[in-house]
């Protein structure tokens, strides 16, 4: 009588410490793989380098969401996939690029499919046959899209200084 | 009789902590976004650097700056934590008189009750000597709820598209 007793005593206190619904489980994010997170952005920064090189407007703004933004002093604002593509392009015109050196200073990586970073850069382009300099800094942020590849959620950056070489 | 009447209380405390999930598990499972509490929140702090900042209120605009927080401002050497804030607003002061100031948001995305990315564009009017100004600008930034309640610039990156004279 008193097993009987002791047994519905301990279900009711495992029912009470059992885990929550499935949804509230979901709930409940997985550890932040840093440097995974990292070397994530890397790679995305990396294919961003080299499609500017090519002067590849349509191939930049792929990396970006579809939903993606930038602001870019000296550049009316642009936004969405199509319209990073129409800014670039028109930019490109007028500064057809040689090369951008971009360099991460810091990384927060929120959660493993999303994240922002600040950075600094070195950009070249040729402006009526002279190299122009600019070096400036930016801040972006960065998601997974849902084929689990990093992309650029939003992307703002100024100048601190340009040079055009004589 | 003291001791008596303390254990229910303490059989209890043994259960909830049986019960409860270490503290890292409960950190990790995060409640749901009150977005319009966070976009509210937001809202409200830039009111008050508007207000602020016309007012030459150096201590309040330190003030909703975080601690550690880096600022990133066209024209200006990167600033990080109060003391620099302190001392470029200061500065500013010096030569400049704000005479209005309009933040409007245009996109505001809360990622959790405690922080917020937001970009937008922005208004400022100035007088510096006789000239006066007007500032049209870009930022981004994300504000973040801080332990004691108060919602503070964690970063943000600001640049002016134009400062046009105003006749």
């Amino acid at each position: 009588m008193r097993h009987a007793l002791a047994l519905p005593a301990a279900a009711l206190l495992l029912a009470g410490c059992a885990p929550k619904p499935a949804e509230q489980q979901a709930a409940a994010p997985a550890a932040v793989d840093s440097a995974a997170v990292k070397t994530g952005l890397d790679s995305l920064r990396a294919e961003y380098m080299r499609r500017f090189a090519a002067g590849d407007a349509a191939g930049i703004a792929g990396l970006y969401l579809a939903a993606g933004n930038i602001d870019f002093y000296g550049a009316p604002k642009m936004r969405g996939r199509a319209g990073i593509e129409a800014g670039l392009k028109a930019a490109f015109v007028a500064q057809k690029p040689i090369s951008v050196d971009i360099v991460a200073t810091a990384t927060n990586a929120r959660t493993n499919s999303d994240a922002s970073e600040i950075g600094r850069y070195h950009e070249m382009d040729n402006v009526k046959g002279k190299t122009f300099h600019a070096w400036g800094r930016w801040v972006t942020s960065a998601a997974k899209d849902s084929t689990g590849a990093w992309r650029l959620a939003y992307l703002m950056a100024f100048p601190d200084s340009t040079k055009t070489d004589k | 009789m003291r001791i008596r009447s303390a254990l229910p209380t303490l059989a209890l405390a043994l259960i909830w902590a049986a019960c409860s999930p270490p503290a890292t598990q409960q950190a990790a499972a995060p409640p749901a976004v009150d977005s319009a509490a966070v976009k509210a929140a937001v809202a409200d702090l830039w009111q008050r650097w508007s207000a602020a900042d016309t007012a030459a209120d150096l201590a309040a605009l330190v003030e909703m700056v975080g601690d550690s927080a880096r600022i990133d401002v066209m024209g200006l050497p990167p600033m990080v934590g109060r003391a620099a804030w302190k001392t470029a607003a200061e500065a500013g002061f010096k030569t400049m008189k704000y005479t209005s100031m309009n933040i409007t948001p245009e996109m505001t995305v809360p990622i959790s009750n405690e922080l917020a990315y937001e970009n937008g564009s922005y208004t400022e009017g100035s007088v510096q000597g006789k000239q006066k100004l007007m500032a049209y600008g870009r930022y981004a930034g994300a504000l973040r709820k801080y332990p004691d309640g108060k919602w503070r610039i964690a970063y943000i990156m600001v640049f002016a598209d134009s400062t046009p004279v105003v006749k």
